[in-house]
């Protein structure tokens, strides 16, 4: 069993990518290339959910704020889906949560991870 | 058993022979429509069954088997034998033999190409006997010889076993036998007996029947033939049929030959007519031998008389009266002596009108002495007592005895020598004309045997023909003219031929302007209609008027002084094949129904003989296309056998094209194969082009005119057979074209023409049945091949590309676990990742390390053969990369992309080459493609990888490169492993000494303690630090930081950090303004992503409290433990560093009482996991509860026990833990 799973969806113009499981320094590489992937199809706009994710160390962080400078470059929108409290508390600790825009998960949708 | 392609047998039903073929047992495999049509058997009835159980007499199998060994030894056998057909009749047939084998040479079976030459051996046969029948008539001298050489060699040839001669006595009108032949004479001997004894007169029995009517009779059962009277001998001999001829002469019957077998024989008409000529021929002989028994006849005559004659003697006196009168004299004259004595001589004996000028002769000598008698033998006519008056010849004498004067006359009656005088004149003109006849009939014999040997052995149509006619101006007539019908049933004059050459040239004008055309006034012209023979004794002016086309045609025919003509049919198997016509210019020698007969025979035969020579040419023909078909089957076999065997399609064209040039004797060739698209043939393979002409017709649009394109768009062969036809069908092709004629035949397949086949000749030709034939199974061999290649091609690159699409994998995977198992050493890791593409995917590969000097350092280089290795590790040593140069590796390790070159030019190797050597060498490694990758680790090129081909002349695609970058990217990761392996041994501690102080600095009345924890097996610089100093104004700066990502890179960013901090905490208080400072730096410095959090506190103290000025940036904020064990977080999140340009940083301050202790952390510490759970921040202040009341290092320890214990293995992440406490 893989510690991250990823997956893509386009929902409008807007394209999803969820990850759930443990995203650190072992599994960040599966998300950088699912975000090289993604980028290449040049969405209008990213959100990335982050509310399955049970981990994130600062490796996601920086793989976070990397997609957050490339989105700001290329002119592409991102969103955050909010993840747990942990996950939440990385980003609090980085000063990010002002920086990064959070959205809400839907009603129970991240609910269950 | 399957001995045969289809596209074999299938050119084997189109053969104009019968093939057989047999395995080889003899069991027929295959049977065309043509040995159906031969053998009577169909396809269905004979395949299965054995060739010599189905074709081969009784009695001959033995020989049959004899001639399939030798076929198996030899590989061939041709010769004649007989067959029996399915309706019983005998065939001779012709037959080439040839071994089938498959590819590997072995023989399968056996091919027989067969066409039926009984109809040429029948009439070879025919020849024989009249070539035998003319050579007895002209050498036998009797009757009785030449009849039997006769009956010998008919019954020999034609199979009878008994025959007779019968011929005819006028006297007696009877017919007797007068000669016999019997195959056996013991069983015939009574028939023999019975016949010699039997005397018939014309109508009796079968001879009689015969020579009554004329004609020839057949009878296929004697014993029902009531015409037939010696059936009791015949039966007792056995003898069934008969077949009897009459010998005649013009219209005269000589005789009878008779001829009986003992079989049923239905009647033969060749044979029939054959047997005609021959008894017609002895007709003339026996009109020959009785011309000169009529010669010998007369002369004896003639000296009979003459030797039976005597002489009367009478004598007178002066006065003219009878003196004596002697014996002979009374029987002549019919007076007795008695009476005769005294009386006047003149008026006893000689005639009262011729007494006058007796007497006065007889006065004239008395008175002159002067006699026109005397002494001299006159012929006189005399009186006999009858009064019938005679001739007498007189010699009269005078008497010289003394007395009267007297004479003496001897006197012979010649009445019979005057009779038989007249008689021999008589006789003397029919001795002359019975030689005339004797030497025309034998002249007639001489030509008939020498026109018989000619025509026998002539082989050439046209030649035979003039050689006849030359024969016949020599022996029969002074012109002869020689019409024939050829294939469109027009008339052509073969040969017109005078005796006087002199007249050459009025008789070629009969040849070439008056020749006869089909109703024209010429007799010929008649003759080929009615099929009749025709002759004139005379052709009178008006004749040579109405048969002749205009004056012109009349002049000429009276300058020849034509006289005289026969003109006969020539009749071969029923049909009018032309004319002979025979003129005669002498007066003296004009034709009659006996020259008929000769002209007409002679018309037979050379009708014949010519048949035979068309039968003859035709049979060559046969035998020349069977041996030929033969030949071309095995071409296309070996054709097969070498297709079968070729993999490539240049192969199969390569196969076919020689084949096509070698078997057509064609100069030049080629093929050219219809491009993908359809819109082009591209030329693949030539023979015996120049170089320009090849570029100019290396691809041809499939719309335009040039040949292969029209046979490829029609798909039929286009053929051009000289110069003038190729100019006025292509226009500026053809002109500068070479060939005088070419052949250009579609390469199909099912009914597609996927290519041509263009054959060009040199000089003028044309191309036979069989050229195109084999052109066309060339061409549809060609296209199966090609198909089968095609097909094989695209299996084997599907094969290829899956086998490729494996190994890819294999590699990948390959690489991954060679290059995770062991990150140990650097240099071992690259030559490993080099071997891997070796030689799968490169022949050469080559990887290069960027040094950090900016150097290019060749660490690896691959190749499958060590000299070739050792080559590229000395070029490598004597040519270092250039950094600066503007390609190649440096250029893909300045811009960190992958570079494709599919194919490597000349050019791009002139100008990469340092000098003319390196050129040298470089060019003779062959570089055909080449890829270079960059290794790019966590977004740092550390080098590149080139992958090159050469001997395998392998082309790459973008698809390589994608899977070169794949490799890459592994090898960049195992690259990154082992020097990170390799500077943590060797560097991380003394870097991470530099990067962390050497030992904390005292702060009065305050305690400290630090731990530093890295993660694994601790030789990797953490990203960690933490720095505690004296910030000039009394005040000590505590920092603690994480930079993002780890190893030098990270330890590069440490030192910038803790720089920053020590140099702008001199000048700066507030722990925010220093960090924003830093913040500005490290942007400043553009370190890419990588981004660091840091937390800064200020300490103050006056020994005994401590004042503490706390700013985060993006850093966990640090805790205050109290004396009392209450724990709480101090400060505000501030936004993390490096990353945005005004960060959010706050400072908080808080006061730190005695026994208070603040503890800095980094996210190492909160961030370790057991299983999927985190140490995180309430472990964090569970642990630092218990530690109340312990000192700083205390305090520190607890929180790295409490970790460890959470988790009792290495640390996953590095971590710091700095702890200070005023002093209780």
């Amino acid at each position: 069993m893989t510690l991250l799973e990823v997956s893509s969806s386009q929902q409008g113009p807007m394209l999803v990518v969820r990850v759930s499981g443990e995203l650190d320094v072992s599994t960040a590489p599966i998300l950088q290339r699912e975000l090289d992937r993604v980028a290449e199809q040049s969405p209008a706009a990213i959100r990335l959910d982050l509310s399955a994710l049970r981990f994130m160390d600062s490796t996601g962080l920086q793989l976070v704020l990397s997609m957050a400078s490339r989105a700001q470059q290329d002119g592409r929108g991102l969103e955050l889906v909010r993840g747990t409290h942990s996950v939440q508390r990385v980003f609090q600790v980085a000063g990010l949560e002002e920086r990064l825009t959070f959205v809400d998960p839907e009603g129970g949708d991240g609910s269950g991870a | 058993m399957q001995l045969l392609g289809r596209t074999e047998s299938s050119v084997l039903d189109q053969l104009h022979v019968a093939v057989v073929v047999t395995d080889l047992d003899g069991v027929i495999t295959h049977w065309n429509p043509h040995a159906e049509a031969l053998f009577g058997w169909t396809g269905r009835e004979a395949i299965g069954r054995t060739a010599v159980d189905l074709l081969i007499p009784a009695g001959a199998e033995t020989g049959a088997e004899t001639i399939i060994r030798e076929v198996i030894a030899d590989r061939s056998w041709s010769g004649e034998y007989q067959v029996v057909r399915k309706d019983g009749r005998t065939l001779d047939v012709y037959v080439t033999d040839s071994l089938v084998t498959d590819e590997h040479g072995e023989p399968t079976a056996i091919a027989g190409f067969s066409f039926d030459i009984t109809q040429r051996k029948r009439t070879e046969r025919r020849l024989a006997v009249q070539y035998g029948v003319t050579q007895a008539l002209a050498e036998s001298k009797t009757l009785a010889e030449a009849t039997r050489r006769i009956l010998q060699e008919i019954c020999t040839i034609a199979g009878w076993d008994f025959g007779a001669v019968w011929t005819y006595d006028d006297d007696r009108d009877v017919l007797a036998c007068v000669q016999t032949w019997v195959s056996d004479p013991a069983a015939m001997r009574p028939m023999v007996e019975e016949t010699r004894r039997l005397e018939v007169r014309p109508g009796e029995g079968l001879p009689g029947a015969v020579f009554a009517s004329r004609a020839p009779r057949w009878s296929a059962e004697i014993l029902a033939d009531p015409v037939f009277a010696r059936a009791d001998a015949a039966g007792t001999a056995g003898l069934r049929s008969a077949a009897a001829f009459p010998i005649v002469l013009g219209t005269d019957a000589l005789g009878v030959l008779e001829f009986f077998g003992t079989d049923l024989r239905e009647p033969d008409r060749d044979l029939s007519r054959l047997l005609e000529a021959i008894a017609g021929q002895v007709g003339q002989f026996v009109e020959r031998t009785e011309a000169e028994a009529d010669v010998r006849r007369t002369e004896a005559r003639r000296r009979a008389i003459l030797e039976a004659s005597l002489d009367a003697i009478v004598a007178m006196d002066e006065g003219g009266r009878i003196t004596e009168f002697s014996r002979a004299a009374e029987r002549t004259f019919g007076y007795s002596r008695d009476e005769a004595i005294g009386r006047e001589l003149a008026e006893l004996l000689i005639p009262p009108d011729l007494r006058d000028r007796h007497r006065a002769g007889l006065e004239r000598f008395r008175t002159t002495g002067e006699s026109t008698l005397l002494g001299r033998r006159v012929e006189l006519t005399a009186l006999r007592r009858d009064g019938t008056e005679f001739p007498i010849e007189l010699a009269l004498t005078r008497v010289d005895l003394p007395g009267p004067l007297l004479f003496k006359g001897a006197i012979r009656d010649i009445t019979d020598r005057k009779h038989a005088e007249a008689e021999l004149a008589q006789m003397f003109a029919e001795e002359q004309r019975a030689r005339a006849q004797a030497e025309q009939a034998g002249r007639r014999l001489t030509f008939l045997a020498e026109a018989g040997t000619m025509l026998a052995s002539a082989r050439d149509f046209a030649s035979a023909l003039e050689a006849l006619a030359r024969l016949a101006v020599s022996v029969l007539a002074d012109l002869c003219l020689i019409d024939v019908i050829d294939d469109d049933g027009e008339i052509r004059r073969m040969v017109a031929v005078h005796r006087d050459p002199a007249k050459e040239a009025l008789t070629l004008e009969l040849q070439t302007r008056y020749a006869p055309k089909r109703g024209a006034p010429q007799p010929a012209a008649r003759v080929i209609e009615t099929g009749k023979p025709e002759f004139a004794a005379e052709m009178t002016e008006e004749f040579l008027r109405a048969t002749t086309q205009d004056e012109e045609h009349f002049r000429i025919a009276r300058e020849l002084g034509m006289q005289s003509y026969v003109c006969v049919p020539l009749v071969a198997r029923d049909r009018i094949v032309g004319t002979i016509t025979l003129v005669s210019t002498d007066p003296a020698h004009r034709f009659g129904p006996t020259d008929v007969t000769v002209a007409d025979d002679i018309g037979r035969r050379t009708a014949l003989a010519l048949e035979n020579i068309r039968l003859l040419e035709s049979e060559q023909r046969a035998r020349r296309r069977a041996e030929r078909s033969a030949a071309r089957t095995a071409v296309l076999q070996s054709v097969t056998a070498a297709l079968s065997g070729a993999l490539s399609s240049r192969e199969v064209t390569r196969i076919v094209l020689e084949e096509a040039v070698g078997q057509l004797g064609a100069d030049t060739g080629a093929v050219g194969v219809v491009r993908p698209g359809g819109q082009e043939i591209e030329t693949t393979q030539t023979i015996g082009y120049p170089s320009d002409v090849l570029e100019r017709h290396h691809l041809t649009p499939l719309a335009s005119t040039y040949p292969m394109a029209q046979a490829v768009r029609s798909r039929s062969p286009v053929f051009v057979h000289s110069r003038g036809e190729l100019l006025e069908r292509y226009d500026e092709w053809a002109r500068r074209a070479r060939s005088q004629a070419f052949a250009c035949v579609p390469i199909t397949v099912e009914e597609r023409a996927v290519g041509a086949l263009f054959l060009g000749f040199a000089h003028p030709r044309t191309f036979s049945d069989e050229d195109i034939q084999l052109l066309e199974a060339l061409g549809r061999q060609a296209g199966h091949a090609l198909e089968r290649t095609r097909l094989y091609e695209a299996e084997r690159q599907a094969r290829a590309e899956a086998e490729r699409a494996r190994r890819q994998l294999a590699m990948l995977s390959e690489a991954s676990s060679v290059l995770a198992a062991g990150i140990v050493d650097f240099e071992r890791v690259l030559s490993m990742a080099a071997e891997l593409a070796v030689p799968f995917f490169a022949d050469w590969c080559a990887v290069d390390i960027l040094r950090d000097d900016g150097s290019i350092e060749r660490m690896a280089i691959a190749h499958s053969d060590p000299a070739k290795r050792e080559l590229g590790r000395e070029l490598q040593r004597r040519y270092p990369a250039d950094p600066d140069a503007p390609g190649g590796v440096a250029r893909v390790l300045r811009t960190g992309r992958a570079e494709l070159i599919p194919e490597i030019t000349d050019q791009m190797l002139v100008e990469a080459a340092p000098d003319d050597e390196f050129l040298r060498k470089v060019r003779a490694i062959g570089l055909r493609s080449l890829i270079i990758v960059p290794l790019v680790a966590r977004g740092r090129t550390l080098g590149a990888m080139s992958l090159a081909t050469a001997e395998s002349r392998r082309v790459y695609a973008p698809e390589d490169q994608a899977l070169a970058e794949d490799l890459a990217r592994r090898i960049a990761l195992a690259m990154d492993n082992a020097r990170l392996y390799h500077e943590r041994s060797s560097t991380a501690r003394t870097l991470q000494q530099t990067l962390l102080p050497p030992e904390l600095p005292a702060i009065p009345g305050i305690e400290l303690a630090a731990l530093y924890r890295p993660s694994g097996e601790g030789n990797e610089i953490g990203g960690d630090f933490y720095d505690l100093f004296e910030a000039g104004d009394g005040s000590w700066g505590v920092v603690m930081g994480d930079v993002c990502g780890k190893g030098v890179d990270a330890a590069s960013v440490t030192g910038l950090v803790r720089h920053t901090v020590r140099a702008v905490a001199m000048r700066e208080r507030r722990p925010s303004t220093i960090l924003a400072t830093l913040n500005e730096a490290l942007n400043r410095q553009s370190v890419g992503e990588r981004f660091c959090t840091v937390c800064y506190v200020r300490v103050t103290t006056n020994g005994r409290q401590a004042r503490l000025t706390v700013s985060s940036g993006g850093h966990p904020l640090p805790i205050v433990l109290r004396a009392g064990g209450e724990t709480e977080a101090v400060g505000r999140p501030g936004t993390l560093l490096g990353v945005f340009p005004e960060p959010a940083l706050t400072d908080s301050a808080v006061d730190l009482a005695p026994g208070d202790a603040l503890v800095l952390y980094t996210d190492g510490l909160t961030e370790e996991r057991n299983g999927h759970e985190m140490f995180g921040e309430g472990r964090l202040h569970e642990a630092l509860a218990s530690a109340a009341g312990l000192d700083a290092q205390g305090i520190a320890n607890i929180l790295v026990e409490a970790v460890h214990r959470f988790r009792p293995e290495a640390p996953r992440d590095d971590l710091a833990v700095l702890a200070l406490r005023v002093t209780p």
